[in-house]
């Protein structure tokens, strides 16, 4: 089951998002709960800690001119290399994070 | 298995590049009751249908105390059935919220106890209702 949270922006998505991803994961889901926003703040304010939310991987790689999504994972390996494990065991995974200025 | 997206504010996700979000399930519009987030909202739910989203529904936000709130209500329940979709979590206004965020916390671990993570505890509720049990034993991380 896969659910989308969307809104203007400060309307309360991410904390919508971050205590229902962490409250189905209480239950006993395997929940991956991915940030889609490239100013991102759900792997901070899920409670993972603001390293977690430096280090994390974004999807979308910008280490080059041309940005990209890779391709030919399966999802398992995405996950393996994306993923990060949050509180109450949520799997973060961040689609994009804008880095660099001109780069969009 | 769940997948819990927090979009980027805003239609991009939606307009842009064939919809990224076209694939969910089902999509929660977060409302308040205000002009301007209602009209993202509308341009939000129009998006969602012509992308075939399965199903669309609201999630009600910073509902005020007292008469205030009966206005809230009434303005975003109107709102709701208007665009055909069901609300499925009311929460309140809340410090418990702005004290976390000014801290950097999940209001989780800030405040479980506050009345609005007790709504979206009870939105998580309601999305249960629609996964069904986990497949396999609980895992407890804590």
């Amino acid at each position: 089951m896969r659910f989308g949270i969307a809104g203007k922006g400060g309307v309360g998505k991410t904390t919508i998002s971050a205590v229902v991803a962490r409250t189905l994961a209480r239950r006993g889901h395997p929940v991956i709960a991915i940030d889609c926003d490239s100013d991102p703040n759900l792997v901070a304010n899920i409670g993972a800690g603001a390293e977690a939310a430096d280090a994390i991987r974004p999807i979308l790689d910008q280490s080059g001119p041309r940005r990209f999504v890779p391709t030919g994972l399966t999802p398992s390996q995405m996950l393996a290399t994306y993923g990060l494990r949050g509180p109450d065991g949520v799997t973060l995974l961040l689609a994009a994070r804008a880095e660099r200025a001109g780069s969009g | 298995m769940v997948l819990v997206a927090d979009m980027e504010a805003g239609l991009e996700h939606l307009s842009w590049a064939g919809g990224t979000l076209r694939h969910v399930d089902l999509l929660l519009v977060v409302i308040h009751a205000q002009a301007k987030i209602l009209l993202t909202a509308r341009r939000t739910v129009a998006l969602a249908r012509q992308l075939g989203i399965p199903e669309v529904a609201f999630v009600a936000n910073r509902i005020r105390a007292g008469e205030a709130g009966d206005e809230d209500r009434a303005r975003l329940t109107a709102f709701a059935e208007e665009h055909g979709g069901e609300i499925l979590a009311w929460v309140p206004e809340d410090d418990a919220l702005v004290e976390a965020d000014r801290r950097g916390e999940c209001v989780l671990d800030h405040a479980p106890q506050a009345p609005a993570v007790a709504a979206i505890v009870s939105l998580a509720d309601r999305l249960e209702g629609r996964i069904g049990a986990p497949a396999a034993a609980p895992e407890r991380t804590g």
